[in-house]
């Protein structure tokens, strides 16, 4: 059996004096026993400054600390072994080493020690310096918090998988997103074959097996299941953790790709309606008939300068309507400058529809190309009256529209269709829905144009 | 060469209705079938006027824009398709943009369209006269 005593040789006193944990030994009244030299550096004092003080006058600290270290000293006097964890002490710099106050923590136990009678008549106090392991706590706790305040931006939703590719967690952001409940997330249910829809599963798959092989996967876009079954665009990053799970990254992308699909569709549409242009203008050159090049020229270009004019009144009106009143002058502009006399034009202001001004404009053109070249404007003291005026009829307002001619040279009717007219018949039935009536009395040309307004 | 094989006869007296929204292009329609000795119905420009006239009347064949001022035709292809009444698409969608089932089968010809693939197309799909 091994002796219990120390060896003869072995001062106790020197042992406590030099032990690095920083000991205070106190009386049954607080004043200080004894200090040891570990207590005496880290408090840089003296053991003569502050022996036979009462301790809270050696140190003194804030009400509410002393209070609690009263409190835990009686405790140890009372026979209680007690310990205060990572308690903030106040060390008065001396002058001499520049004054002010130095903040250390330490974990305190106080100790019940009998005296020679075998009672407590002793406290002591061994303190631990923690302030480095507490400074370092600190500094981890602001690093992730700075992390969490990341995990929560607002755009990004963070999902956390496990190995088996079952999502285990996720940020406030996701579950906005998604719709999914935290419950949800927790359990374990959703796993991302569940969130993928099947056409998306191939992609799916070769990100996962690649975030497997390599560590990393996306970006890339794909849709993903939401909690009511909708879908959503998301783009997606991907990196594994280490462990066997992964975290994704993903911002719901649905705005951008509506206006990509938006700007798709648009694109469609702009080259529809160019080939439908072309087609015009194929049908309009293929129609107008002329006796030379030249005449060919001016009668196509004039047809195509017409369609060009009123598109860009529609333009100016933003497609929604157009005056009566600019159609009419457009197209009997190239002649009024000369013949400021010649034409009258009196009217009430009417709107119609773009389909109705674009083939308005036709007719119009149609009738003032005739009028200037054999009509009354091609005549001294030829006249040329544009009246219109709107008809209430059973099916709602029509447009009266008429064009007379006076004191050109005599007229006669075609001998044979030419392809004005035909197009002034047919616009007025097919573009403005209505009915015209074009006569040829030898005091001039007379046309009634006739159709519902809308 | 388109052209090459086009049989005009297979046309001759033969009632096609056209439906088109472009005036003018219904107008030139309107020109090349008449002169290849077809009688045109319509031209209808919309949906609801192309029907109409399909209740009274039964072409041999249809010309079938696709967009009608916006509205799109394949109602009108849906009905021809029941009827089985032949028909050709007239339109400036690529197939790939106007893949509807109701219009398999039936010749494209682009917009704007070249008249000899038109007449072309046309005598491929009306059906033999009694005539002949």
């Amino acid at each position: 059996m091994m002796d219990s005593n120390p060896p003869s040789d072995l001062d106790f006193h020197s042992v406590f004096a030099k032990s690095p944990a920083p000991s205070l030994v106190l009386d049954r009244r607080l004043f200080i026993v004894y200090a040891n030299e570990a207590y005496l550096r880290t408090t840089m004092r003296s053991l003569t400054e502050i022996r036979d003080r009462y301790v809270f006058d050696a140190f003194p600290e804030s009400g509410e600390r002393t209070a609690r270290f009263k409190a835990a000293f009686e405790q140890a006097l009372a026979g209680d072994e007690n310990v205060m964890t990572a308690e903030p002490f106040a060390v008065p710099v001396p002058e001499s080493d520049g004054g002010g106050v130095r903040e250390i923590v330490w974990t305190c136990t106080q100790t019940p020690v009998p005296g020679r009678s075998g009672q407590v008549e002793f406290v002591l106090q061994n303190a631990l310096d923690v302030t480095a392991q507490v400074r370092a706590q600190q500094a981890q706790r602001q690093v992730e918090d700075r992390l969490r305040r990341v995990l929560e931006t607002d755009t990004v939703g963070i999902v956390f998988y496990d190995e088996t590719g079952a999502i285990i967690d996720a940020n406030d952001v996701f579950l906005r997103m998604s719709g999914y409940s935290r419950e949800q997330v927790r359990s374990g249910e959703l796993h991302w074959r569940k969130l993928t829809p099947p056409e998306w599963m191939d992609l799916a798959e070769a990100e996962m097996e690649k975030l497997h092989g390599t560590g990393r996967s996306g970006p890339y876009e794909k849709e993903m299941f939401l909690a009511g079954g909708e879908r959503v665009w998301m783009l997606i990053a991907g990196r594994s953790l280490g462990d066997g799970s992964m975290v994704k990254y993903c911002i719901d992308i649905g705005d951008r790709k509506r206006a990509e699909q938006e700007r798709e569709l648009l694109g469609r549409e702009l080259s529809h309606r160019v080939k439908n242009t072309l087609a015009v203008v194929q049908a309009l050159a293929s129609q107008t008939r002329a006796p030379s090049i030249e005449a060919f020229r001016e009668a196509f270009i004039g047809r195509l300068q017409a369609l060009s004019r009123a598109h860009s009144l529609l333009i100016d009106m933003q497609w929604k309507s157009l005056g009566l009143r600019a159609l009419v002058d457009q197209a009997i502009e190239a002649f009024r400058a000369d013949r400021p006399n010649t034409v009258e034009v009196d009217g009430p202001p009417v709107q119609v529809t773009p389909k109705q001004g674009l083939g308005l404009s036709l007719v119009l053109h149609e009738l003032g190309t005739n009028a200037a070249k054999y009509g009354a404007v091609s005549h001294r003291d030829g006249v040329l009256r544009i009246r219109w005026r709107v008809e209430e009829r059973d099916d709602g307002p029509w447009l009266v529209l008429e064009w007379l001619e006076r004191g050109g040279t005599a007229t006669e009717p075609p001998a044979e269709k030419g392809f004005g007219t035909r197009l002034i018949e047919r616009a007025c039935a097919y573009e403005l829905g209505g009915e015209v009536d074009i006569a040829w009395p030898p005091e001039g040309l007379t046309c009634t144009i006739a159709f519902p307004l809308d | 060469m388109p052209g090459a094989d086009i049989q005009p006869e297979a046309l001759q007296g033969r009632r096609v209705l056209i439906v088109e929204d472009e005036l003018l292009v219904a107008m030139e329609l309107e020109n090349l079938l008449q002169q290849s000795g077809c009688t045109v119905l319509g031209p209808a420009n919309s949906v609801a006027r192309a029907m109409a006239l399909l209740e009274r009347e039964r072409p041999d064949v249809v010309l079938l824009d696709l967009n009608l001022n916006g509205e799109a035709a394949n109602p009108v292809a849906a009905t021809l398709s029941r009827q089985g009444l032949p028909f050709v698409v007239v339109s400036g969608y690529s197939p790939a943009q106007s893949n509807a089932p109701e219009l398999a089968g039936a010749p494209r010809v682009g917009k704007p369209g070249d008249r000899h693939r038109l007449l072309h197309a046309l005598s491929l799909v009306v059906r033999p006269s009694r005539g002949n």
